[in-house]
């Protein structure tokens, strides 16, 4: 049997209809092709049925001239309902209206949380988001690319470790975790000040304590230098061990450079297309064609548009495709050593503290091949080399002072 | 009914039967599917007869068709096809010369 569903939105009228004889009524409907629907007896002379609304002129046209009474009490379906709805134009304009506005809404940045860092940097990283114009009351689709921030952020602001950027709707929510400068120890006093590695005895800036080393002195890791007990015999008095203890020390950093290298230089030119995605289907919106690049690299940023706090399948992809060429860097073997020094310097710098002096760098060892040079770097630094050892807490000042 | 006519509606079943054809296709026989008690639905009618709330008469080509219930409503009505919704008791073919 077929499907009537459709007639809903054709529209069905409900007739009533008077007089004797409505089944031959029926019969001639039907034979003009006249779907009839809920056809009820009422009584002897009283009859029910629906037709459709399409229908009325082939009612009107067959009712000519019969001895039945019309009336059409109902009225269902589509048309109907759309009728009803344009009386309230109100609504109709309404209902879009606010699911325009719950979008616009849902895609502004509300606010900008940031967790883990301390008001500075914090400061430093709102500022800096201004100047990537994410601020709040923006479209979060403008510049919206979490990860995109999240390098930004982290490539501008020195003193953060790690930057995590989550945009939930209409919230970026930023957990940072900073580098952990360490507190000048200068200013505290330890029980005891060790060696944190082998080193010969520069200079030694003592502040309290008893020292223990002499200058030019080899002291081993862990070695203690200065002591915060200061007399001998049954009853020494705690000061607190504090001070700078300069040693020279010894680094050795291994470098390699390979003489040929290959890599990818961009020129510069690119081709950006936007594509509208909504499922898994991309619709281009803005840039068409393929690149004509030979060698290139593919950038894709999407942004995604939220409604209320859901994602919604809908984003816009930014694909950008910038050109490349593949050079072929060949050095000599004298620039290859000297990049390969410049290279192991920088990873000696890396790995010492930042007041630390380097006194001299010698050349311990070179490897020269067909295709690569290797060296290894020796270098002399002098650095504290004091540290703190015991927790302070439990030696406090006023409690040995009573020991005393 | 005319010897002629008997003859032909032989020949009809015949044809039907050795070809494998369904019968109400070549003889003009209405269809008629019933679900349970509440619906009947019949295919190949010729038109109603009477309706009323208790009784359908459908007119077939031979005779017509008496179906008894209560509660009875057309659901559609359509050229060759009637959907009738209520509650069914009796379906009776009946013979148009007897009446």
């Amino acid at each position: 049997m077929k499907n009537f569903w459709l007639t809903f939105f054709e529209g069905l009228v409900e007739v009533k209809m008077k007089g004797i004889g409505a089944e031959r009524f029926i019969n001639r409907l039907c034979k003009e092709g006249v779907a009839v629907f809920q056809f009820k007896k009422l009584d002897k002379e009283i009859s029910t049925y629906q037709i459709r609304l399409s229908n009325i002129r082939s009612l009107r046209k067959i009712a000519r001239g019969q001895a039945f009474k019309f009336s059409f009490t109902r009225r269902k379906g589509m048309p109907f309902f759309l009728n009803k709805l344009m009386k309230n134009k109100g609504l109709v304009i309404g209902i879009p209206f606010f699911i325009a506005i719950v979008f616009v809404l849902s895609n502004i940045v509300w606010s900008i949380k940031i967790d883990g860092a301390s008001i500075e940097t914090e400061q430093k990283i709102r500022k800096q988001l201004k100047l990537m114009d994410v601020r709040i009351g923006k479209f979060s689709f403008n510049e919206g690319d979490p990860k995109a921030i999240q390098k930004r952020l982290t490539d501008e602001i020195p003193n953060i470790t790690w930057i995590g950027v989550q945009s939930r709707g209409a919230v970026y929510h930023l957990r940072v975790v900073e580098k952990l400068i360490p507190k000048k120890e200068i200013d505290k006093s330890y029980p005891m000040l060790v060696s944190t590695k082998k080193a010969y005895i520069v200079q030694t800036m003592i502040e309290t304590g008893q020292i223990l080393v002499v200058k030019k002195q080899l002291v081993e890791k862990g070695q203690p230098l200065v002591d915060g007990y200061i007399g001998s015999g049954e009853n020494p008095k705690y000061v607190g061990a504090k001070g700078i203890v300069l040693g020279e020390t010894w680094y050795q950093t291994t470098s390699e450079v390979p003489l040929k290298t290959t890599f990818q230089k961009l020129t510069g030119n690119t081709k950006t297309k936007h594509q509208l995605k909504l499922f898994n289907i991309t619709i281009p919106i803005w840039g068409f064609g393929h690149s004509k690049f030979k060698e290139k690299t593919i950038e894709r940023v999407q942004t995604d548009f939220h409604f209320w706090k859901w994602k919604i399948p809908l984003s816009i992809v930014k694909v950008q495709y910038n050109e490349a060429v593949t050079t072929i860097r060949i050095l000599t073997q004298e620039e290859g050593m000297e990049l390969a020094k410049e290279n192991a310097y920088k990873d000696l710098l890396l790995s010492i503290p930042p007041d630390a002096k380097v006194l001299k760098r010698n050349l311990l060892q070179k490897k020269i091949s067909s295709d690569k040079v290797m060296v290894m770097m020796h270098y002399e630094v002098i650095e504290d080399i004091a540290a703190g050892s015991g927790d302070e807490d439990e030696y406090p000042i006023s409690d040995s002072d009573e020991i005393e | 009914m005319s010897k002629k006519n008997n003859w032909l509606k032989r020949a009809k079943q015949v044809f039907a039967s050795s070809f494998d054809l369904p019968q109400d296709v070549v003889l003009d026989l209405p269809r008629i599917t019933m679900i349970g008690q509440i619906h009947i639905y019949i295919e190949n009618h010729k038109g109603i007869l009477t309706f009323s709330n208790e009784e359908l008469r459908l007119a077939l080509k031979q005779g017509y068709l008496l179906i008894k219930g209560v509660n009875f409503v057309l659901k559609t009505i359509l050229p060759e096809e009637i959907l009738l919704e209520g509650t069914i008791h009796q379906v009776t073919f009946v013979e148009e010369d007897k009446n």
